[in-house]
């Protein structure tokens, strides 16, 4: 299982990039809050990576295999 | 990897307050364009040279400097036309002056032609150039950055409520703002606007600098309250910093 790690670069002009590793789906956004909150700043752009869309297709994909197996 | 965001500290307003657009027509309408009769590059720069001027590249432009560092033009080629551009600030009498050696030392007139037409224009349509601007938007929303910044400057800021005056040489910079807005800072006296632009510019360079040291120590603080645990940390080549930060499952 991977790390649940957040990764912080602060540049020389103050704007500062964030990423969130290893957590799964929608729960990366919970921390999303918490990085504005260690740094005083504000999310200007967010964008989700192809992890996130991965696990989120394997998530309804198992939803929908389970919805079957119900019928 | 799930999530990547983009953040600008709350001490910053990142282009928010002049933006990128309203910047560069705030430099456009601070250009001086005098139309010339050159026809290549080289020749402009054989003919500057000539007449005791220098001609060097400087970020893809020919750059000729009329006064030491402070007073320069750009050599701009715009619809098959070459001019030389200035900022409306730059003194006239210099402009006039170096029109002069150019055109003697091309043994023509290749420079200056409706050169007064060019200050009309100025003039007429940019009537509110008559006043110089006085008043401008800045980057800066915490007061204690900004007066330790203007501190380690070496202006002597003196605090008067939530507003901060210095002075510069002659001219008296007030930064207004209140409750966390971004400070504006109004100018007086100010004999030369581009040198006062210059020097905010390095103000605002100096402010970031402090703000990233400030940020990387709230960072840690905070880090080590919430019993996280910073796994790794390191300083690239850009002068970034960059933090791994374990999370409590």
């Amino acid at each position: 299982m991977s790390k649940k790690q957040l990764r912080v670069q602060i540049f020389p002009d103050g704007q500062i990039k964030a990423e969130v590793l290893g957590i799964k789906g929608k729960g990366c956004t919970d921390y999303i809050a918490i990085l504005e909150q260690l740094l005083d700043a504000e999310t200007i752009e967010s964008e989700y990576t192809s992890e996130y869309y991965e696990t989120e297709k394997n998530r309804i994909q198992q939803q929908d295999s389970q919805t079957i197996k119900n019928r | 990897m799930s999530v990547s965001l983009a953040l600008v500290p709350v001490a910053l307003t990142m282009r928010l307050v002049m933006g990128k657009e309203n910047y560069e027509k705030w430099v456009e309408s601070s250009t001086l364009r005098i139309p010339t009769n050159f026809q290549t590059e080289r020749e402009i720069a054989r003919t500057v040279r000539t007449a005791g001027y220098d001609a060097e590249m400087y970020a893809g432009f020919l750059k000729t400097h009329l006064n030491g560092e402070d007073l320069y033009c750009f050599w701009e080629l715009i619809d098959g036309k070459w001019s030389a551009a200035f900022s409306i600030h730059d003194s006239r009498e210099d402009i006039e002056r170096f029109i002069e050696a150019v055109n003697h030392s091309a043994g023509k007139h290749v420079i200056g032609d409706g050169i007064e037409r060019e200050y009309e224009t100025d003039s007429t349509s940019h009537p509110e150039q008559l006043i110089r601007p006085t008043v401008f938007p800045t980057n800066f929303r915490d007061g204690e950055l900004l007066f330790k910044t203007l501190k380690e400057f070496g202006v002597n800021p003196v605090r008067k409520g939530s507003t901060i005056v210095c002075k510069v040489e002659n001219s008296t910079l007030t930064f207004h703002g209140s409750d966390g807005s971004p400070y504006y800072v109004e100018i007086k006296n100010a004999p030369d606007m581009k040198k006062m632009y210059e020097y905010l510019s390095e103000v605002d360079e100096d402010y970031k600098r402090c703000l990233q040291s400030i940020v990387y120590e709230k960072l840690k603080k905070r880090v080590a309250e919430k019993k996280m645990a910073v796994e790794s940390e390191k300083v690239l080549e850009d002068n970034s910093i960059v933090l791994t930060i374990n999370i409590r499952s």
